[in-house]
């Protein structure tokens, strides 16, 4: 009898290693296979981008997206995740009542030198650190690549760059520690919820274009002299509409990336999948609210447009004016406020435009203004919702969902204005005239995007 | 840098070249040098460019 007891607990044990191996395998490859997904966002906003400039700047708009991603890398690496860890009680660098932030635990995970780099590199002890830090790595190139449309065809490339990285591995990353980690102030005093990062991620993006578009000012010809608006097409609408849908396949792997698995010994439960806060969810709540806010914004946008453009911008709109709730919307009201977020896109579009700013792709308005819509509209709904996990937490409200409006909108857009106009100020913010007249691509890019030239194979229909 | 490992078996923890001394820490900073450098080339470049076109 006890031969054989002994050979049950050898074998059970030997079942929990197994199962122990293959979640600890599976949540690895969970987070991993978002990476390759969140690329996909910018393959999408590389073509969207290149397809909303003319032919003159199409490359010369490409580059810049492409080092926008590049920098981010290691710039997110060399501070931006130490940030995350190091500011989330605010600017006392103290640790939280969880006990994972502060200096001392930044410190000890997200440094490329010293005890820390364990963290920081190949670790068969460790295998849940790189694939983490490469998912934020992504998201804070998804906050330089919303930035980036917003400029096109008259900013520099260093100095977008160097904005890029300010924004990317800085702003957002601040906005993520206050509010989208267990420790966050925004979180654990004012309930904070945004699960989807419609204000710490677009709302922030896209305020720090604002902020930087002030300085920049509008490309030659956008405006006339009475402040009338010209239309400044782009040369390539179906790759700017091919590359939003893009994006759109991109957002299931940033979406996915926000949910903490369990099981291992940095989840929040055993056995229950729970959003960054603690709080339970599943994917299936992704899966219906992300179609449902999605057709919403797209038969929105439609209603009110009636062009792809801002059908497929609807599409991301009905996604980031439901992303901070995406975990417990109710599907029809996540198609409603996605039905909202897409009606609005171009009465806001139009009236930023009135006002003297020329946001090339609408992405001050897609990102910052509906993020910030998605964001408050949550307190509404989302009232009561227990913003941590445990007893006697803060919970949703609209006060808190307001103050965090006002952060994140101050977070981006504060940087974006001082640094653009120090850069302004140094002669690196915009291009020559002369440049900006000639094209980008034949003052600075060795290659042209169209050596054959591009003729039209048919007359329109009349 | 390189590694000292007898096998496999020997292979725990952190498993990158250097892992324990000083050269993270100095790669870190040198791959740091070569991101400031290529800022620097590129609006080097640019400018060049812009001036090229001027005259």
């Amino acid at each position: 009898m006890e031969e054989q007891l002994a050979e049950l607990v050898a074998k059970v044990a030997e079942l929990e290693a197994k199962a122990n191996v293959t979640n600890t395998m599976f949540a690895e490859t969970y987070y991993y296979l978002s990476i390759p997904l969140m690329v996909i966002i910018h393959a999408g906003f590389l073509a969207y981008e290149m397809g909303a400039s003319r032919q003159k700047n199409a490359l010369a708009s490409g580059i810049k997206n492409i080092l926008a991603f590049a920098f981010m890398m290691p710039t997110f690496y060399f501070f931006g995740w130490w940030i995350y860890w190091g500011f989330p009680t605010g600017l006392t660098f103290s640790e939280g009542g969880m006990g994972i932030s502060g200096a001392g635990y930044a410190n000890s995970l997200a440094l490329g030198w010293g005890g820390s780099a364990a963290a920081m590199g190949p670790n068969i002890a460790d295998q849940a650190s790189g694939v983490f830090w490469g998912a934020f790595a992504m998201f804070a190139a998804t906050t330089a690549s919303i930035f980036s449309g917003a400029v096109i065809e008259r900013i520099q490339t260093v100095g977008f760059v160097i904005l890029a990285v300010v924004l990317g591995s800085f702003a957002w990353v601040l906005a993520a520690a206050w509010g989208w980690h267990a420790d966050g102030w925004l979180v654990t005093k004012f309930g904070l919820h945004d699960f989807g990062a419609a204000g710490l991620v677009h709302a922030v993006a896209g305020f720090f274009a604002l902020g930087v578009l002030i300085n920049l000012g509008p490309r030659i010809g956008k405006f006339n002299e009475d402040g009338s608006a010209n239309h400044i097409g782009g040369h390539n609408m179906p790759f700017t509409v091919t590359g939003l849908m893009l994006i759109i396949v991109g957002f299931w792997g940033f979406l996915m990336a926000c949910v903490i698995i369990p099981g291992e010994a940095w989840s929040w439960y055993g056995d229950k999948a729970t959003t960054i806060y603690g709080t339970p969810m599943t994917l299936s709540s992704l899966a219906f609210n992300i179609l449902m806010g999605m057709s919403g914004g797209i038969i929105g946008a439609w209603v009110i447009a009636r062009d792809p453009f801002f059908m497929m911008s609807g599409a991301l709109a009905g996604i980031i004016a439901t992303a901070s709730g995406l975990d417990v919307y109710w599907p029809p009201l996540a198609f409603v406020m996605g039905f909202a977020g897409g009606a609005l896109l171009k009465p806001c579009y139009n009236w930023l435009e009135r006002r003297g700013i020329d946001d090339a792709v609408g992405a001050v308005t897609v990102h910052g203004t509906i993020g910030l819509f998605g964001l408050i509209m949550f307190g509404v709904w989302g009232s009561g919702l227990p913003a941590l996990q445990g007893d006697g937490v803060a919970t949703v409200s609209l006060l808190g969902q307001f103050v965090g409006a006002v952060v994140f909108f101050l977070v981006g857009f504060v940087p974006g204005y001082v640094v653009s106009w120090l850069l302004n100020a140094m002669g690196m913010l915009r291009v020559t005239k002369e440049a900006e007249l000639a094209g980008l691509d034949a003052t600075k890019v060795p290659m042209q995007a169209y050596p054959d030239g591009i003729t039209a194979s048919a007359m329109p229909a009349e | 840098m390189g590694f000292d490992f007898e096998s496999t078996e020997a292979m725990a923890g952190s498993i990158f070249m250097g892992a324990g001394g000083a050269m993270p820490a100095i790669w870190t900073l040198i791959a740091a040098i070569v991101c400031v450098y290529a800022l620097w080339s590129g609006n080097r470049h640019e400018h060049q460019a812009y001036d090229k076109l001027k005259k």
